[in-house]
C-alpha cells in the first residue's frame, strides 16, 4: 500500500471508529494506518484506545511495542512488550522483541536471556538465534556468538542474513578466513548488497590481502556511493599501505558523495593528526562539528587538535562542549586536565584527571598525567603512587619511567631513581629511533629498506607483532626476503607463546 | 677613594648626576627602542638561500659583544651567511665588526681582518692567550676559525697555528677553564651531519610545498673540547674527557658550576635529542648526567628542540638555574636547581609554559632588565620554516620578542604587550647578545635576524632602579675571570651571579656583571669567589657605577 492509500485507509477507519467507538479491531487498524503515514500522536492515541477497550489483545501490545521501537523509544517499547507478556508469558515474538528493546538500551545480559527464552519457546525462530548471537558479539563473547549464529543458519539455511551475521561474528572473533567464506556465500546469491562487499573487504584487509580488500570495499562503494563506512575503511587500508595521499583522496571523494557524514571528516582529521598536521586535523574536526553539532566526538577531537596547536582557550571551550554532550567520557576529562595543566591551573587539572582516572583505571596516560599534576604541586608521594599505577599498566611507557626516576630522586630514593633513569633511557632511545624511521617512512612509504630497518629495530626491542606488520608491508611491496623473515618471526612468536 | 675615581670620565660623572637627581626612577616602565640604523649598526644577515631549502639557511647566525679595543665599551661582531647554490645577488657577504664610538657604531671590518666570507654561524669571545685583549672564535658551516686579537685593532687568523680544527657544523662555543689551570679551554657544540650536496626534499607532499627538513632526518655529532696548551696552541681532548663519547645535536652551550663543587660543568641544549650536562670531576674530565639530574628532558620525559640556553639564580637561593628555549608547540623550559644535585622542570609552575607554546625561541638570557634585583628573562623568537604560514597558519615565521619579569615569588609574568614598542615588531630572531651597550647600567639587546637587518634594542631611558656594574679581571691567568662567582648583598637581599659571556644562542655576551639594587643606594657587601678558589669581600660600594675588581679585593671605578 502506498502512502496515499494508507491516508485513504486512515480516513475510512476514522469514520468507522467514529461510528463504532468500541470497535477494537478498527482502532488497532487506525493506529497502524496513522503510523504508516507518520501521524505519530494519532497512532499512539489509537493504540491506547484499542488497548483500553481490550487490554488482553497480545498482537496489539506487540504492535504498540514495535511502534515505539521504530521511533527509538526503547523504554516505552519495553513496557509494551512486557504488557504483552503479561497477557501470554509464552509468546515467543513478544519475548524476542523485548530482548531487542533491552539490547538497544544496553541491557545486554537481560536481552540475551529473552532471546534464548524465545528460541526455547519456538525452536525454529531464526531471528531470535541471530539476535542472541548479535548480543553475544556486543558482549565480546565471540565464540558463543558464533554458536548462536550458526544455529540460526541451521534453522533457516536459506536466510542470507544468518550467514552474513555469522561472517561478521567470525571477523570479530579474529577468524577472518572463515568470515570470508560466509560473506562469499552471501554474495554469490545476492551480489547487490553493499554492506556485505564492504565487510568482505574488511575481512580481506584483516587477512592482509590488500588487493582483494580494496576491490571489495570499492564494490560496496559502487553499490552504495553515499555509505560513509566504505570510504573510511578504504582510507584505513591505504594508510596501512603507507598510501596517505590515496587515503586522503578517497575521503575527499566520500565527502563529495556524502558531505554530512561525520565519520569521514573524523577519519580525515585523524589521518592529519597522526602526521602531526594539527591545523588540517582541526579543519576536518571543525567540519564534523558543523555537520553534526550534537556529535560529542567531533567536539572532543576538535578540542584535542586545538590543544596540540597551543590554542588552549579554544580547546577548553570545545572540550567543555564535548563534556556537556557526553559527561561520562574519561578521554574528555583527561584532555580538560591537560589543558588545565598547560594553563598552570594545577588544582583544576587534579580534579579533572582524578575524575578521568576514576572513570578509566586502565589508562596509563591518564594516571601518568595525574601523577604529573601531583608533581607540579610537589606532592611527591602521591605522584609516585600514580606513576607506579601507570607503570603496572605499561612498564615500557617512557614518560612514566621518567616520572618515576624524577620523583624517586625527590624522595631521596637514589638507587630507584638511577634504575628508572636507566630503563627510561633504553626505552626513550628506542622510541626516538623508531620515530625517526617512521618519519622517514612518511616521506618514502614504498621504501622496502626503511620498512626492514624499522622491522629489525622493533624486533630487537621485543615488539614482534609490529615488526611483522612492517615485514608484511615490505612483502606486499614485493620484497621476497621479507616473506622468509616473516616465517622466522612467526616461529619465534609461536615459541614465545 | 682617589683610585676609584681615576677612571671616571666627564660623561660618566654627568650620567651619575642625572641618576642621583632622579629619585622616582623605578616608577618608569620598561621600554625598548630599536636604534640599530640610527646608531650605524647596519648589518643585514643573508642566509645565502634560494628555493632549495638548504638546511643551513634556517638556523641563522649569531653575534658577539666584545670590547676588542679595550676602550670600555661594547663593540659588536656579526656573523654572516654565504651564497649557496642558486643564489644570484650582487653582494659580497662577509662577517662584520662594528666599533662603538661613544654610542655610534662604525664598520671597521676592513681593517680588523674579521671580514671572512665563510658561512659563519656562532662566536665566542674571550682572552684565551692571557695577553689582555679579547680574542674571537668563529664557528662555521665548514672549518671554524680562531682570531687572535693583535692589540692594535686587528685580528689574525691563527686557527692553523693554534691547532684548532673543527670541520663539523659548529654552532655555539664557549671559553672556559675546564681543568682549572688558569688558561681558557674551548668547548664547541656541533650540530648535525649535513652537506649541501645531500639536501633531501622535505615538506607537504600533497601541496608540493617544500620546507626545511626536520632535524630528525640528520644524524647528530659529538661536540669538541680543546685544551689550551698555554702556548697559543690547543689540543683536542674530547675523547679523554668523555665529551666525544656522545653524539648530540648541539645548538646552545653554557659552562657553569651546576653541582656547586667549584669547577665548571657544561650544559648543552640539543635539538630534539636529550640535552647534555657534563659534570666536571675537578680535573677536567666529564661525566654526562643530564638524565639523572633532571635536565635532559622536559617534565614529561620528552626531548625538546633546545636552541638557546642560559643559567642564572632567578630565585636568589644561590644555585644556578637553567633556562632553555625550544620549538613552537613545546614550552621553553626552566629547570630549578634544588641545590642537592637535582634540577626540576618548573616551567609551568613558574608561568613560563603557556606563553611560549605559540612561539619558537632562540636567543635568550636571564637578565635583570628593570634592575629590581631579580633576574628576568628575555627571549627572541622566530620560526624555522619560512613558509610556515602556508603549511600551518597557526604560526608565523617572524615573531615577537618576549620579556618575562620576575614576580619575586619563584615565578614570572610576561610583560611583552605592556612594554610594547619595538619589542612587538616581529622578526626572525636567531643569535642574540646581551650587554650594556650605552654603559648606563641596564642591559641592552643585539639581535641577529635570519635573512634580515639586525636590531639593537636599547633598554631605553634612564635606568629604573639603582645598579652596580662589575668587571672582574684575573691576574696573570684567566684574565676574564670566567667562572668567578659574585655575591652582592644590599638591603633588598642577596643576589648571586657568575662571570660567563657564553650563553644565549650562537652568541657571546657582555662579560661584565650588572646587578640591580632596586631603591638601595649601595651594595653593603660584595663577595667574589675567584676561579681557583680565592675569595675577596668588599664592603659598602656605591651604586650606579661600573667597577673593576681584581684579586686581592682591589676595586676601582671605571665609569
Amino acid at each position: 500500500m502506498t502512502g496515499d492509500l494508507y491516508g485513504e485507509a486512515s480516513d475510512i477507519l476514522l469514520e468507522l471508529v467514529t461510528d463504532e467507538p468500541n470497535n477494537v479491531a478498527a482502532w488497532t487498524a487506525l493506529a497502524k494506518a496513522y503510523d504508516r503515514v507518520g501521524n505519530i500522536s494519532g497512532s499512539s492515541d489509537a493504540y491506547r484506545k484499542s488497548l483500553a477497550l481490550d487490554p488482553d489483545r497480545i498482537d496489539t501490545w506487540i504492535s504498540f511495542g514495535n511502534f515505539y521501537f521504530r521511533g527509538k523509544s526503547y523504554s516505552q517499547a519495553t513496557k509494551a512488550y512486557r504488557s504483552a507478556l503479561k497477557v501470554d508469558p509464552d509468546n515467543s515474538k513478544a519475548t524476542n522483541n523485548l530482548g531487542s528493546a533491552l539490547k538497544e538500551t544496553g541491557n545486554l545480559k537481560e536481552a540475551v536471556a529473552h532471546f534464548v527464552r524465545a528460541t526455547e519457546l519456538d525452536a525454529g525462530y531464526a531471528l531470535a538465534y541471530r539476535n542472541a548471537g548479535d548480543a553475544y558479539i556486543m558482549l565480546g563473547q565471540y565464540e558463543t556468538a558464533i554458536d548462536w549464529l550458526g544455529k540460526a543458519t541451521q534453522v533457516d539455511p536459506q536466510n542470507l542474513f544468518g550467514w552474513y551475521w555469522l561472517g561478521r561474528a567470525y571477523v570479530r572473533a579474529g577468524e577472518p578466513k572463515t568470515a570470508v567464506q560466509h560473506f562469499l556465500r552471501v554474495i554469490a546469491r545476492r551480489p547487490d548488497l553493499p554492506q556485505v562487499h564492504h565487510d568482505l573487504g574488511e575481512a580481506y584487509y584483516l587477512l592482509r590481502e590488500y588487493g582483494k580488500a580494496i576491490d571489495y570495499v570499492k564494490n560496496g562503494m559502487r553499490l552504495s556511493p553515499a555509505a560513509a563506512k566504505s570510504y573510511v575503511t578504504l582510507s584505513w587500508i591505504y594508510i596501512r599501505l603507507g598510501r596517505q595521499k590515496d587515503a586522503l583522496a578517497i575521503l575527499e571523494e566520500g565527502i563529495e558523495q556524502n558531505p554530512s557524514a561525520p565519520a569521514i571528516h573524523i577519519q580525515m582529521g585523524d589521518i592529519h593528526k597522526s602526521a602531526s598536521r594539527h591545523n588540517d586535523a582541526l579543519k576536518a574536526y571543525t567540519k564534523t562539528v558543523a555537520v553534526d553539532p550534537d556529535f560529542w566526538t567531533g567536539h572532543y577531537k576538535r578540542g584535542v587538535a586545538l590543544y596540540y596547536l597551543s590554542q588552549l582557550d579554544a580547546s577548553e571551550v570545545a572540550l567543555n562542549e564535548a563534556d556537556k554532550l557526553n559527561p561520562s567520557s574519561p578521554s574528555v576529562k583527561h584532555f580538560k586536565g591537560l589543558v588545565a595543566l598547560a594553563k598552570n591551573q594545577t588544582d583544576q587539572a587534579l580534579s579533572f584527571l582524578t575524575e578521568a582516572s576514576e572513570m578509566d583505571r586502565e589508562n596509563a596516560d591518564i594516571l601518568f598525567h595525574l601523577g604529573q599534576a601531583y608533581q607540579r604541586k610537589s606532592h611527591w608521594t602521591e605522584a609516585q603512587t600514580q606513576f607506579e599505577a601507570a607503570f603496572r599498566l605499561n612498564p615500557r611507557k617512557s614518560e612514566v619511567l621518567y616520572g618515576l626516576s624524577q620523583v624517586s630522586g625527590k624522595l631521596d630514593q637514589r638507587a630507584e631513581a638511577r634504575e628508572y633513569s636507566r630503563r627510561f633511557k633504553a626505552v626513550s632511545q628506542f622510541e626516538q629511533e623508531r620515530d625517526v624511521l617512521m618519519k622517514k617512512l612518511w616521506g618514502k612509504p614504498n621504501s622496502i629498506e626503511l620498512r626492514k630497518d624499522l622491522a629489525a629495530l622493533l624486533e630487537v626491542n621485543g615488539a614482534l607483532s609490529e615488526a611483522m606488520e612492517q615485514l608484511r608491508q615490505a612483502a606486499y611491496l614485493g620484497d621476497e626476503s621479507a616473506v622468509e623473515e616473516l616465517e622466522r618471526l612467526d616461529k619465534l612468536m609461536f615459541r614465545e607463546k | 677613594m682617589s683610585q676609584m675615581f681615576q677612571h671616571l670620565t666627564l660623561r660618566a660623572i654627568l650620567l651619575f648626576c642625572i641618576l642621583i637627581s632622579n629619585p622616582t626612577l623605578s616608577a618608569q616602565p620598561l621600554s625598548f627602542k630599536d636604534v640599530a640604523a640610527e646608531r650605524g649598526l647596519r648589518f643585514v644577515h643573508d642566509n645565502g638561500g634560494t628555493d632549495q631549502k638548504f638546511y643551513i639557511e634556517t638556523m641563522g647566525s649569531g653575534c658577539c659583544l666584545l670590547d676588542f679595543d679595550n676602550d670600555n665599551d661594547l663593540d659588536v661582531f656579526f656573523l654572516q651567511g654565504t651564497p649557496l647554490p642558486g643564489w644570484k645577488k650582487e653582494l659580497t657577504l662577509r662577517n662584520q665588526l662594528f666599533r662603538n664610538d661613544e654610542g655610534q657604531f662604525t664598520d671597521v671590518t676592513g681593517e680588523s681582518g674579521l671580514g671572512a666570507t665563510s658561512y659563519s654561524v656562532g662566536c665566542a669571545a674571550a682572552d684565551y692567550d692571557n695577553d689582555g685583549d679579547t680574542d674571537l672564535y668563529v664557528t662555521n658551516f665548514g672549518e671554524d676559525v680562531l682570531y687572535r686579537n693583535e692589540g692594535d685593532g686587528t685580528f689574525a687568523d691563527v686557527t692553523y697555528v693554534a691547532n684548532l680544527g673543527n670541520p663539523m657544523w659548529g654552532s655555539s662555543a664557549a671559553f672556559l677553564d675546564a681543568d682549572s689551570d688558569g688558561w681558557l679551554d674551548l668547548y664547541v657544540s656541533n650540530y648535525v651531519e649535513y652537506s649541501i650536496d645531500n639536501n633531501p626534499w622535505c615538506g607537504d607532499q600533497r601541496s608540493g610545498q617544500r620546507a626545511y627538513c626536520d632535524p630528525d632526518l640528520f644524524t647528530g655529532v659529538p661536540d669538541i673540547l680543546f685544551k689550551n696548551n698555554k702556548d697559543g696552541t690547543f689540543r683536542d681532548i674530547s675523547e679523554e674527557t668523555n665529551i666525544s663519547n656522545l653524539s648530540g645535536k648541539g645548538l646552545g652551550v653554557v659552562p657553569g658550576d651546576f653541582d656547586g663543587d667549584g669547577d665548571l660543568d657544561i650544559y648543552v641544549a640539543n635539538d630534539k635529542v636529550m640535552n647534555h650536562l657534563f659534570i666536571n670531576d675537578s680535573a677536567g674530565v666529564f661525566r654526562e648526567d643530564a638524565l639523572f639530574t633532571g635536565v635532559g628532558f622536559n617534565e614529561s620525559g620528552q626531548a625538546e628542540a633546545g636552541m638557546g640556553v642560559d643559567f642564572g639564580d632567578y630565585n636568589r637561593d644561590g644555585f644556578p638555574d637553567l633556562f632553555v628555549t625550544n620549538f613552537s608547540g613545546e614550552s621553553n623550559t626552566l629547570y630549578k636547581n634544588e641545590g642537592n644535585g637535582f634540577l626540576t622542570d618548573v616551567t609551568f609552575a613558574a608561568g613560563l609554559g603557556q606563553p611560549s607554546l605559540e612561539v619558537l625561541g632562540f636567543g635568550t638570557k636571564f637578565v635583570d632588565l628593570d634592575l629590581d634585583g631579580w633576574l628576568d628573562i628575555f627571549v627572541a623568537n622566530g620560526h624555522v620554516i619560512d613558509n610556515i604560514e602556508i603549511i600551518n597558519p597557526s604560526y608565523t615565521y617572524a615573531q615577537r620578542k618576549q620579556v618575562f619579569l620576575n614576580n619575586r615569588q619563584s615565578g614570572f609574568s610576561e610583560q611583552t604587550e605592556q612594554i610594547g614598542g619595538d619589542l612587538l615588531i616581529p622578526s626572525v630572531a636567531r643569535g642574540v647578545a646581551f650587554g650594556d651597550i650605552d654603559n648606563d647600567g641596564d642591559v641592552d639587546v643585539v639581535i641577529s635576524n635570519n635573512g634580515g637587518p639586525a636590531n639593537l634594542l636599547l633598554n631605553d631611558g634612564p635606568p629604573r632602579n639603582n645598579w652596580i656594574g662589575l668587571q672582574l679581571k684575573g691576574r696573570l691567568y684567566n684574565l676574564d675571570a670566567i667562572g668567578a662567582k659574585v655575591m652582592v648583598k644590599s638591603k633588598g637581599g642577596t643576589q648571586w651571579s657568575w662571570v660567563n659571556p657564553a650563553a644565549s644562542y650562537l652568541a657571546s655576551n657582555d662579560k661584565r656583571l650588572q646587578f640591580g639594587l632596586g631603591p638601595d643606594k649601595r651594595a653593603d657587601e660584595i663577595t667574589i669567589v675567584w676561579p681557583g678558589g680565592g675569595v675577596d669581600r668588599i664592603e659598602k660600594v656605591e651604586a650606579n657605577r661600573y667597577y673593576l675588581i681584581q684579586p686581592g679585593g682591589e676595586i676601582s671605578a671605571i665609569w
